[in-house]
C-alpha cells in the first residue's frame, strides 16, 4: 500500500516536473529542501547602503533587506523591494506589517521600556481576529552599554506564549530582534544597520 | 430495551448534550481558536462529511481535492472538484481486497478487485440562522452499483460543533425505517443491484431513491478549542454493510474470496488533524472493529491566487524623465525604446507607430495568462517612455501571425486610475475591439528572425493505471519539446522522447474491442514505443480571414496515434458568447512504435462545433457532431467552468451510432478532466497548465483527433468577455 502511495506521489511529482525547465527545477529543490539562503551583513554590503536598513530572516523561508523609508510620529517604516513593510517603534518592536504572508496590526500599542507589565490589542490578518495580549517586559541582561530584554507575550484566549528578544544599544535603538507577529508564522529576526548622523528626538 | 437500542439512546443523548454545551466565541478570533478549520473535513467514502456518512457541507467553488483512505476490505482515492458552491462531483477509485480482479490469473495475478465510480452532491438550501444547509447526494452514480447509494442530508453547525443528520437508500438503508417513497408507489420498494445484461457505466436511474427501507444517520463534528485544529468526529453509521460491495465473499461475486467483517456497532468515531488549512490526517474506529485512516489535500483555484505566492509586480523603467525627452525627439527612438523595454519584460513589440497623438504598439506574449496583465504592463512601459505630445495608447495583439484584439485608452485615464487602483474606472473609457493585422499600417515593423527556434527539455511520464495486469505501469521519459517559427503564422511543432525507465514490458491487456482500434491498442503503443519515440511532428498554419472568421491547417505526425492532414475554421464573432467551427482530416493510424511508419487503418473524421457560455453561471458548453476516428457518428457533449486562477473543471460524455455491446464496457463514452494553472504553485507568471483527463476505460468509439493548437484556444483573447473577465488585473 505504501508503495502504491509513493507511486501516486512519484506520478505527481513527475508529471508537474515536466512543466520546468532543468534550471528551474535545481532552484525549486533548492529552496524546498535547503531552504533559502539566509543574506550576511558583509562589511561591503553594510557600506554599499546610505540609507539605515534591516535584515530580515524568517526560519529559512525568506531573507531580504528592508530599507528605512521614513519615519513619522515616531514610527519607522521598513520596507522591501517586493513592497514588503514593517513598522516598528524606535526600540525595534513591530506595530504592524505589510505584505508579508501573515501579517498583523497593534492596535491599542503599549509598549514602553519603562513599563514591565502592560496589555497590547493586536489586529491579526489572514485571516482577521483582534487579540488582547498580556505582556512582561523584562531587561534581562546588560552586555556592555548594550541591554537584552525579553517580552513575554501571552494569549489567553488561544492558549500561547511567545518570547520576543530585543538587543538594544545605548541608546535604546535596536541591534537585533527576534519577534513573533502571527500565531501561522516563524519568528522574524531583524539585524538593524542605522546610518543616522542625529539620532532623531 | 434491546442492547442495540439501549446503544442508539445513549448515542442520541449524548448527541444533544453535545448542542447544548458546545461553546460559544466570538466569530472573529475563530480561525485562530481553531486552527485550519476553515474547509470542512472528507469521509472514508471520498467526500465532504463525517467518517462513513456524507454532509450538506460543500468547499468553496472551485476547489480541487485528492482524498485517500484504507479501511478494509477497501481502499479508495478520490478525486473532488467543486464547479460551483453548491455542486460537489467526485470521481472514486476503490481497490476491493477481498475480491481478485480476474479468475484468470495469467491474466491479472493475485491483483484485487477495481472499481471505478462518480459521485455527486448538491446543495439544495444553504446554511442560515435557522436553517440548516440541505444537500442530496447520489455515490456510484454511473459504475457498477458495488456502493450505489443515495441520501438527503442537512447539516448545522452550533459553534464548535457541526452537526449532521441524513437519510440515505442503498447503501444507506441500515436500521432504518419504511422509505416514505413506497406510500406513493410500491415499485420504490424493489432496488435490483444486479444487472448483468448491461456493460456498466450507465445510470441506474430505475433503481434511484428505491428499496424497502431508508436508513437513517447522523453525527457531528467537533472541533476542538486551541489544539491546532484538532476535530474530533462521532456518528451514528447506517451503511448496510450486507448491501455495500461484496460482503459474503464468493457467494456474492464470484471473484470474491472472503467475507467482509461483520459490522458489531452503528457508532464510529474518529480524529481529523489538519496539518494545514488544506492537508488533513484522520484516523477512526469504524463498525465497532476496523481502524481506518487516510488523508486529503485540497486547493481553492476558485481564488485568483490559490496559494497565495507572491509574483512579480510591474517594474517601472528606470530614468523615465531621461526616456521622455529623448523619445520627443524622435519616433524612431521612442520605437526603439519601447522594443527594448517590453522585451525585457517578455512583451515583444511587433509593430509600432504614432498617429497623431496616439501611439500603436502590436506586441504578443506567452507569460501572461490574463491578456488584460499584459495591457496594462504594456501601457505601463509605453507611459513611461513616451513624451508628453502622445496622449492615448493602443495596444494591439496578436497571436500566430493573427489579429487578436485592441485596447485603446486614454493615457491620462490609464495613470490616474492605476494610481488609485481602480480598473473597473478605467473600463469606463476604454475601447476594447476586434483587431485585424495589417502590417502597412505601421511605420515601425522590427525585423524578426526567422525561422526561429524554441526549444526545451524536461522529464516526462507515461502511465498506466489500475489496468488488470497491475495497479500501475511506468515509463519515466525525457522529453525535447521545440517550435520553429517559419514565419509569422506558420510554424512545425515538434514533441520527441526517450525512454529512461519502463515496466511497460509487463503489459498484458490486449484489445477486445469490435471496432477499429483506434485508441485500445494503447498498450502495444506504450510497449513499442518505450525507448524512442516521435511524439507529435506538425505544421501548422493560422490565418484570420476577416475580423470574426479564422482559420488553420496542419499536416504531419498530428498525435502520437495518428498523422495526416486537415483544417480547421472558426466563426467567432467578438462581442458574443458563442462560436461556430468545423473541421476535417485525414488520418492515418502510425505504426506502434511511434517513429516513421503508418498502419493501413486510415479515415475521415470532421465535426461541426458549437461553443457557448452562459454568462451567469459561466458555463462554457461545447458541441461537436460529427463522425469520430472509428467510424461511429455522433455527439460529445462537453461541459467546463474556468475560475479566476485559470483553473478549468469539466466533463463531458459522447453518444453515437454504435450499441453498447460495440462500445464494450462502460457503454458510452464519458469523463472529466482539469487543466491546473503551473504559476499557481509558482512565483512567477506562467501560461502553463497541466491538464488531466480521466475516462473510466480507453475504448474506440467516441474517439476524436487529439489537437495541439485547436482555434478556440488559440483565439481565447479574440473574445470580449474573456478580457472583461480579466479586467481586473490590469493594474496587477
Amino acid at each position: 500500500m505504501i508503495k502504491k502511495l509513493i507511486y501516486c506521489a512519484s506520478i505527481f511529482f513527475f508529471y508537474s516536473c515536466s512543466f520546468l525547465q532543468f534550471d528551474d527545477i535545481i532552484l525549486i529543490a533548492q529552496d524546498t529542501f535547503i531552504g533559502i539562503k539566509e543574506i550576511e551583513a558583509t562589511d561591503e554590503l553594510i557600506s554599499s547602503y546610505d540609507e539605515s536598513f534591516l535584515i530580515l530572516n524568517v526560519k529559512k523561508i525568506k531573507s531580504s533587506i528592508m530599507r528605512l523609508q521614513k519615519i513619522v510620529n515616531d514610527e519607522y517604516y521598513w520596507q522591501s523591494d517586493n513592497d514588503e513593510e514593517i513598522v516598528t517603534n524606535r526600540h525595534g518592536k513591530i506595530i504592524r506589517t505589510h505584505g508579508l504572508l501573515y501579517n498583523q496590526e497593534t492596535i491599542e500599542n503599549q509598549f514602553q521600556l519603562e513599563r514591565s507589565n502592560y496589555r497590547n490589542l493586536i489586529m491579526l490578518k489572514n485571516p482577521e481576529g483582534m487579540l488582547e495580549q498580556f505582556i512582561e517586559l523584562e531587561l534581562k541582561d546588560s552586555i556592555g552599554l548594550n541591554s537584552y530584554y525579553t517580552e513575554t507575550i501571552n494569549m489567553p484566549i488561544l492558549n500561547q506564549t511567545w518570547v520576543n528578544e530585543f538587543i538594544l544599544n545605548k541608546d535604546k535603538f535596536p541591534i537585533s530582534t527576534k519577534q513573533k507577529i502571527h500565531p501561522n508564522f516563524p519568528s522574524v529576526e531583524m539585524d538593524f544597520y542605522f546610518k543616522f548622523t542625529v539620532i532623531p528626538d | 430495551m434491546k442492547k442495540s437500542q439501549r446503544r442508539d439512546f445513549l448515542f442520541l443523548t449524548f448527541y444533544f448534550v453535545l448542542i447544548i454545551f458546545s461553546f460559544r466565541l466570538e466569530a472573529s478570533i475563530w480561525d485562530y481558536v481553531y486552527l485550519n478549520s476553515e474547509y470542512p473535513s472528507f469521509s472514508n467514502s471520498g467526500t465532504i462529511g463525517l467518517i462513513q456518512m456524507p454532509s450538506a457541507r460543500m468547499l468553496p467553488g472551485g476547489s480541487f481535492a485528492f482524498s485517500w483512505s484504507d479501511s478494509d476490505p477497501y481502499q479508495r482515492g478520490s478525486l473532488v472538484g467543486q464547479p460551483f458552491d453548491w455542486l460537489e462531483a467526485s470521481y472514486q477509485y476503490t481497490d476491493i481486497n477481498n475480491a481478485l480482479y480476474s479468475l484468470t490469473p495469467e491474466f491479472s495475478g493475485d491483483q484485487t478487485y477495481k472499481d471505478k465510480g462518480f459521485d455527486i452532491k448538491i446543495r439544495i438550501l444553504k446554511e442560515s440562522n435557522f436553517f440548516p444547509a440541505i444537500a442530496f447526494g447520489m455515490k456510484d452514480l454511473a459504475g457498477t452499483n458495488v456502493f450505489s447509494a443515495e441520501y438527503l442530508v442537512a447539516s448545522k453547525k452550533f459553534n464548535n460543533i457541526d452537526f449532521t443528520l441524513g437519510m440515505g437508500w442503498g447503501a444507506y438503508s441500515n436500521n432504518g425505517i419504511r422509505n416514505p417513497f413506497t406510500l406513493v408507489d410500491q415499485g420504490f420498494e424493489v432496488r435490483d443491484v444486479s444487472d448483468n445484461e448491461t456493460q456498466g457505466g450507465e445510470f441506474s436511474v430505475g433503481n434511484w431513491f428505491r428499496g424497502k427501507e431508508v436508513g437513517i444517520f447522523g453525527g457531528a463534528e467537533i472541533y476542538l478549542p486551541n489544539m491546532k485544529g484538532i476535530r474530533l468526529k462521532l456518528e451514528y453509521d447506517a451503511t448496510d454493510y450486507e448491501k455495500e460491495g461484496f460482503p459474503f465473499g464468493k457467494d456474492s461475486f464470484n471473484f470474491a474470496f472472503k467475507n467482509v467483517r461483520k459490522q458489531s456497532s452503528n457508532i464510529n468515531f474518529g480524529i481529523v488533524y489538519p496539518a494545514s488549512k488544506n492537508l488533513h490526517f484522520k484516523l477512526s474506529h469504524i463498525k465497532g472493529n476496523t481502524i481506518s485512516f487516510g488523508f486529503s489535500y485540497k486547493a481553492n483555484f476558485g481564488k485568483k491566487n490559490p496559494f497565495g505566492l507572491k509574483k512579480p509586480k510591474y517594474r517601472a523603467v528606470e530614468q523615465k524623465e531621461v526616456y521622455r525627452i529623448v523619445t520627443a525627439k524622435d519616433d524612431l527612438v521612442l520605437y526603439r525604446s519601447a522594443i527594448q523595454n517590453l522585451n525585457q519584460r517578455k512583451l515583444f513589440l511587433q509593430a509600432a507607430t504614432v498617429d497623431d497623438e496616439t501611439l500603436k504598439i502590436v506586441y504578443q506574449q506567452d507569460i501572461h495568462r490574463s491578456w488584460m496583465r499584459s495591457t496594462g504592463r504594456v501601457m505601463r512601459v509605453l507611459h513611461d517612455i513616451s513624451p508628453d505630445r502622445i496622449q492615448k495608447f493602443e495596444v494591439a495583439n496578436i497571436n500566430g501571425g493573427v489579429g487578436m484584439h485592441s485596447i485603446t485608452m486614454n493615457r491620462n485615464d490609464f495613470i490616474q486610475n492605476a494610481i488609485s487602483n481602480t480598473p473597473k474606472l478605467a473600463l469606463m473609457n476604454a475601447e476594447i475591439n476586434p483587431f485585424e493585422m495589417d502590417w502597412e499600417e505601421y511605420e515601425y515593423r522590427p525585423k524578426v528572425k526567422m525561422p526561429d527556434l524554441f526549444w526545451s527539455i524536461a522529464p516526462d511520464l507515461r502511465m498506466q493505471l489500475g489496468g488488470p495486469d497491475g495497479f500501475l505501469f511506468g515509463n519515466l521519459r525525457l522529453a525535447i519539446t521545440g517550435e520553429l517559427a517559419i514565419t509569422r503564422n506558420t510554424s512545425i511543432k515538434a514533441r520527441g522522447s526517450i525512454g529512461v525507465y519502463s515496466n511497460f514490458q509487463d503489459l498484458k491487456l490486449n484489445s477486445d474491442s469490435v471496432l477499429p482500434h483506434v485508441r485500445t491498442d494503447i498498450v502495444k503503443y506504450l510497449k513499442e514505443s518505450e525507448d524512442y519515440a516521435i511524439d507529435q511532428l506538425q505544421l501548422d498554419r493560422f490565418f484570420k480571414l476577416n475580423n470574426e472568421l479564422f482559420a488553420k491547417i496542419s499536416i504531419g505526425y498530428l498525435e502520437s496515434m495518428f498523422g495526416g492532414a486537415g483544417g480547421e475554421i472558426l466563426w467567432k464573432p467578438f462581442f458574443k458568447n458563442y462560436a461556430i467551427g468545423a473541421e476535417a482530416y485525414s488520418v492515418k493510424q502510425r505504426s506502434y512504435d511511434m517513429l516513421f511508419e503508418f498502419s493501413d487503418y486510415k479515415t475521415e473524421t470532421g465535426f461541426i462545433n458549437f461553443y457557448y457560455t452562459e454568462p451567469v453561471s459561466k458555463i462554457s458548453l461545447t458541441i461537436r457532431g460529427g463522425r469520430f476516428l472509428a467510424g461511429d457518428s455522433g455527439f460529445n457533449f462537453d461541459f467546463s467552468r474556468r475560475f479566476k486562477s485559470g483553473f478549468r473543471l469539466g466533463a463531458f460524455f459522447s453518444l453515437t451510432d454504435i450499441s453498447e455491446y460495440e462500445f464494450g464496457e462502460g457503454s458510452f463514452d464519458k469523463g472529466f478532466y482539469f487543466f491546473i494553472p503551473m504559476e499557481a504553485f509558482w512565483s512567477n507568471y506562467s501560461k502553463e497548465s497541466a491538464g488531466f483527463g480521466l475516462r473510466p476505460l480507453t475504448r474506440d468509439g467516441a474517439a476524436a483527433l487529439k489537437q495541439t493548437h485547436p482555434l478556440i484556444s488559440i483565439t481565447e483573447q479574440a473574445e470580449f468577455k474573456n478580457l472583461i473577465r480579466d479586467w481586473d488585473d490590469l493594474y496587477d
